[in-house]
């Protein structure tokens, strides 16, 4: 009897913790050695100074993952915003560590959802990824984090996920733009999945 | 100790009721008595009250943005827009709704399948309101990986349901 309620209890603890039952981590290509930290946990190396400051353009949107009346799904976008962010430039040629710099934030209202979209984050330089590129300096490419805060003001309620850059990686110095793209949890006020994407473009 | 049993079974039975289970590479569901394999590009999960969503690489949806690619799966009776419960009745929706019907190895189950650009539904259904729906982007992979777990379906004792 008493093993029975004991397992009964132990059965209630195990269903009722928080979904999702298995974090989702989506890796870098290259050059990840650590778990994507939230922005204001960066901890930017100090002896990598930026030479010089860029100007990137973003845009973020709102993919929402829709039922339609007759039973299938859809995507509907939203561009929610867009606004140019400055961010660093380093010489990474030098040693083959990885840096983080913080790079500015953006926040990014999503109306319908009475969130706030907090974009931030990390460049992560990767001076191995680079040493084919023939110029003396280049953008090194990296991600960003998304969060989806309260209403702009609340802490943030969602975790934040790292995403994956996903346009070429570094090696492509052509590509100076790169999509990021978070999943997080399934939203309340949503018929379907809500995921946000963002657009960096450097304007060099 | 009876009232003890019966009551445990009542609180296993409240937190079976999602979309279905995930465990040794299948995915179950104890109500609508079915299981499939997982594909294999889908490995992690996450579990929702009403959902089961698979994760799989990155993709580029047509819109030129990239995301994860995901598999969403749903049970058809929380999901399907029609209460009739004749065979005849679900066929004749769909395939007035521009769905294609495609075969299935067991003949108790109807597959129809709708496309648009941007993403892929199949409806797999078995009976009285007991099926499933998966979604996801419309690509290679993802098509390809429902289209597998569609027909890797089993169904389970007594899930035949038709009227």
């Amino acid at each position: 009897m008493k093993t029975l309620l004991v397992l009964l209890g132990l059965m209630m603890s195990v269903s009722a913790s928080a979904a999702p039952s298995k974090q989702i981590q989506f890796k870098m290509k290259n050059g990840d050695q650590s778990s994507p930290m939230p922005p204001e946990q960066t901890d930017p190396v100090e002896s990598a100074k930026p030479i010089r400051v860029a100007t990137a353009r973003y845009k973020i949107s709102r993919y929402e993952y829709a039922k339609l009346p007759d039973g299938s799904y859809d995507f509907k976008k939203t561009v929610l915003c867009t606004g140019d962010v400055n961010i660093n430039v380093f010489d990474v040629r030098n040693n083959g560590t990885v840096v983080n710099a913080p790079i500015e934030s953006v926040q990014c209202a999503d109306t319908i959802a009475q969130k706030a979209i907090w974009v931030g984050g990390a460049l992560t330089l990767t001076s191995e990824e680079l040493i084919d590129v023939k110029e003396d300096v280049k953008y090194a490419f990296g991600m960003l984090t998304v969060s989806v805060l309260g209403n702009g003001t609340d802490p943030v309620i969602q975790p934040i996920e790292s995403m994956e850059t996903s346009s070429g990686g570094t090696k492509d110095v052509n590509a100076k733009s790169f999509v990021l793209g978070i999943m997080p949890a399934r939203q309340a006020i949503s018929v379907g999945t809500v995921f946000y994407s963002g657009l960096l473009d450097i304007k060099d | 100790m009876r009232k003890i049993i019966v009551l445990a079974m009542m609180i296993i039975s409240a937190f079976t009721h999602a979309a279905g289970r995930v465990g040794g590479g299948k995915l179950s569901n104890d109500d609508d008595l079915y299981q499939t394999k997982l594909p294999a590009a889908f490995s992690e999960y996450e579990m929702f009250d009403e959902t089961v969503r698979l994760v799989g690489p990155m993709a580029t949806l047509a819109s030129g943005v990239s995301s994860p690619q995901f598999i969403e799966v749903y049970r058809f009776v929380n999901e399907s827009p029609i209460k009739g419960t004749s065979r005849q009745v679900v066929e004749d929706f769909y395939t007035q709704n521009s769905w294609q019907k495609i075969g299935h190895t067991d003949l108790c189950i109807d597959v129809y399948v709708k496309k648009n650009l941007s993403a892929i539904t199949y409806v797999a259904v078995w009976g009285n309101q007991a099926g499933v729906v998966m979604v996801g982007q419309n690509n290679k992979l993802t098509s390809l990986s429902i289209n597998q777990m569609i027909q890797n379906i089993e169904l389970l004792p007594g899930a035949c349901s038709w009227k």
